[in-house]
């Protein structure tokens, strides 16, 4: 299945202030990743921005809200919400997250992490059961960074998306900076990290520089990528046959043609299978 | 002559049949309105994609006709450091001051435009006989044939279409009219105010509906898409020539080889420009609304700001009307 996905190139997180950017260097963009959570109760005039990009470019939706580590389930209304949207994109896939957003009925506002066990397992399962019912378009999940880990975990992470994902039958959309930055946080090797997945199950990369706040590094989305992620980024390329690749800047933006530096050096890293 | 003028709609009650006629005028109104919609059926093609390397000048052209083109192909002059916008005289002139730096430099229509300025010349030299969009219009030629193919501008073969459909409508109210007009004289009657005021306001709207607008629905959907796109670049573009930044005269062309501050002039127009080192040129050539300007057949190339120009559907040229104040600050209709 996922080795039939359609090969995207290398990409850019779609951000309001690059509209004008985008279509510019539209030849030096392969495709745009929108977050849709922006489109889920869009004005008038973001529908249109919505309708020019679709014209325009081919389109992968991230969202960040439906919350597939929620013991409670999917909020229905989201997910509605999100399968309308994908229904007018028509993407090869969508992504969400290995965490939970939600708890109580309530939104955190943050990608929470899960902890690593079984019974954590069995709640995406579930969850990912409950939006294939709604949503056809395969999805795949991206690990995210973590400010600390449950005692109560019982395998790894790396040992917990290859469960869920394989059991799932979901593809990886793996963020090479999360994972660049929580093994430098938490001191373990990203290689070992690697070899713990399924590399055949990752679709997508997503890259970024980090951020360093005291001691941690923090995923801030604010700055350029640097060597080491470089290297995560490179590996995980030339070993996994990634069909995507999208750089995610959030703040401090530099200029437009520093963006694109980093597209065509991810691009020449990238072997698009 | 007893037939023609003895028979119940000749003898029928002035209120009785003016109600009548206001039907009449609504329906065929309303026919004309459909014969229009149907003409143009571009809302059902797919909106086209934005092409990688945009040409402002086109661009500009679609969105305001031939003098809209003209003068953002001037304005690239004066970004570029050629042309400056001087006061000699008493009146305003675009002069000369400089020679592009190589060959390839400008552009074929920017360099034409370049040969017709001169030493010097005069807003109001724009239009007319030798003005500069007669000057371009080999390349106005091109854009136009460019524009019809993609069907983001009515052609002259959907004005020949409708033309007839807009006569008979028009005759139909003028008819109707003029004959209930010369049965009430025959009858005696001179209390015809009424049917006067109904005919003209009847030929008036059946007139403005009758209008077949310059853009398709598809050109005007695909322009807003470009507004859309580009959105933020007018601010951008713009903020980087305000007096407090360092003016550049010289254009940046980091963006695909096309400037960003002429590209929004291209799609936005000379407004964009106010606040900016180049506020002048929006003074002479006040920005005109964008998208619904002109009809079918005519290159829009009539007015600038703020009067309202209506075009004829004659397949060229442009006609003031409307009573309104072409001229002024635009040097008249034609595109000064």
């Amino acid at each position: 299945m996922i080795s039939q996905f359609p090969n995207l190139g290398v990409g850019l997180g779609f951000r309001e202030r690059f509209r004008a950017d985008v279509f510019l260097h539209r030849e030096k963009i392969d495709f745009l990743e929108i977050t849709a959570d922006h489109y889920l109760d869009a004005t008038p005039a973001k529908l249109d921005e919505l309708k020019l990009l679709k014209e325009n470019f081919r389109l992968v939706p991230h969202s960040l809200d439906l919350s597939l580590g929620s013991a409670e389930g999917i909020d229905r209304a989201y997910l509605e919400k999100l399968a309308a949207l994908i229904e007018f994109i028509e993407p090869p896939w969508f992504s969400d997250h290995f965490c939970f957003t939600r708890s109580g009925g309530r939104r955190i506002g943050h990608l929470a992490p899960v902890p690593y066990t079984r019974e954590a397992a069995d709640v995406f399962a579930a969850n990912i059961a409950a939006v294939r019912k709604v949503i056809r378009t395969p999805l795949i999940l991206e690990n995210i960074t973590y400010l600390m880990r449950f005692p109560s975990s019982e395998m790894t992470e790396a040992a917990f998306l290859k469960t869920v994902s394989d059991e799932t039958g979901c593809g990886l959309l793996l963020d090479v900076t999360n994972l660049f930055i929580n093994a430098e946080n938490f001191g373990f090797d990203w290689r070992e990290f690697l070899d713990e997945l399924t590399l055949e199950r990752v679709v997508q990369l997503h890259f970024v520089g980090s951020h360093r706040h005291g001691k941690r590094l923090i995923d801030t989305h604010s700055d350029k990528t640097e060597a080491g992620i470089w290297e995560v980024f490179e590996t995980v390329a030339a070993r996994a046959g990634i069909k995507a690749a999208v750089l995610e800047r959030d703040g401090n933006f530099p200029p437009f043609g520093e963006i694109l530096e980093e597209l065509e050096k991810a691009r020449e890293m990238v072997h698009i299978s | 002559m007893d037939i023609l003028f003895d028979n119940p709609l000749a003898a029928m009650y002035g209120p009785y049949f003016l109600i009548l006629f206001a039907f009449v005028v609504f329906f065929t109104v309303i026919i004309l309105a459909l014969c229009k919609g149907l003409i143009d059926r571009t809302d059902r093609l797919g909106v086209p994609a934005i092409p990688g390397r945009l040409d402002p000048f086109e661009i500009a052209f679609l969105r305001g006709g031939s003098g809209e083109m003209a003068r953002a192909v001037v304005f690239g002059l004066v970004q570029k450091g050629l042309v400056e916008i001087r006061g000699q005289g008493g009146q305003t002139v675009f002069a000369r001051v400089g020679n592009p730096a190589g060959p390839g430099v400008l552009q074929p229509i920017e360099q034409a435009a370049l040969g017709w300025l001169g030493n010097y010349r005069t807003p109001t030299e724009f239009a007319g006989r030798d003005g500069l969009v007669t000057h371009l219009d080999q390349y106005i030629a091109g854009y136009r044939a460019r524009l019809e193919q993609g069907q983001l501008l009515n052609s002259g073969g959907n004005l020949q279409i409708f033309r007839p459909v807009k006569w008979t409508a028009l005759l139909v109210i003028l008819g109707l009219g003029l004959y209930k007009l010369a049965a009430a004289l025959v009858h005696g009657h001179y209390n015809i105010i009424l049917l006067i005021i109904f005919t003209i306001v009847g030929l008036l709207i059946a007139r403005a509906v009758g209008q077949l607008p310059r853009l398709t629905k598809l050109g005007r959907v695909y322009l807003e898409r470009l507004e859309t796109a580009f959105e933020n670049l007018k601010y951008t573009a713009a903020a980087a020539y305000t007096p407090a930044a360092e003016a550049r005269a010289v254009p940046q062309t980091t963006f695909a080889g096309v400037d960003p501050l002429l590209l929004s002039v291209g799609i936005f127009g000379s407004g964009i420009l106010i606040g900016t080192v180049f506020s002048a040129y929006n003074d002479v050539f006040p920005q005109r609304s964008a998208i619904l300007s002109g009809s079918a057949g005519s290159d829009g190339s009539g007015c600038a700001g703020g009067s309202s120009c209506s075009s004829g559907d004659s397949g060229g040229g442009s006609s003031c009307g409307g009573g309104s104040s072409c001229g002024g600050g635009c040097g008249g209709c034609g595109g000064g």
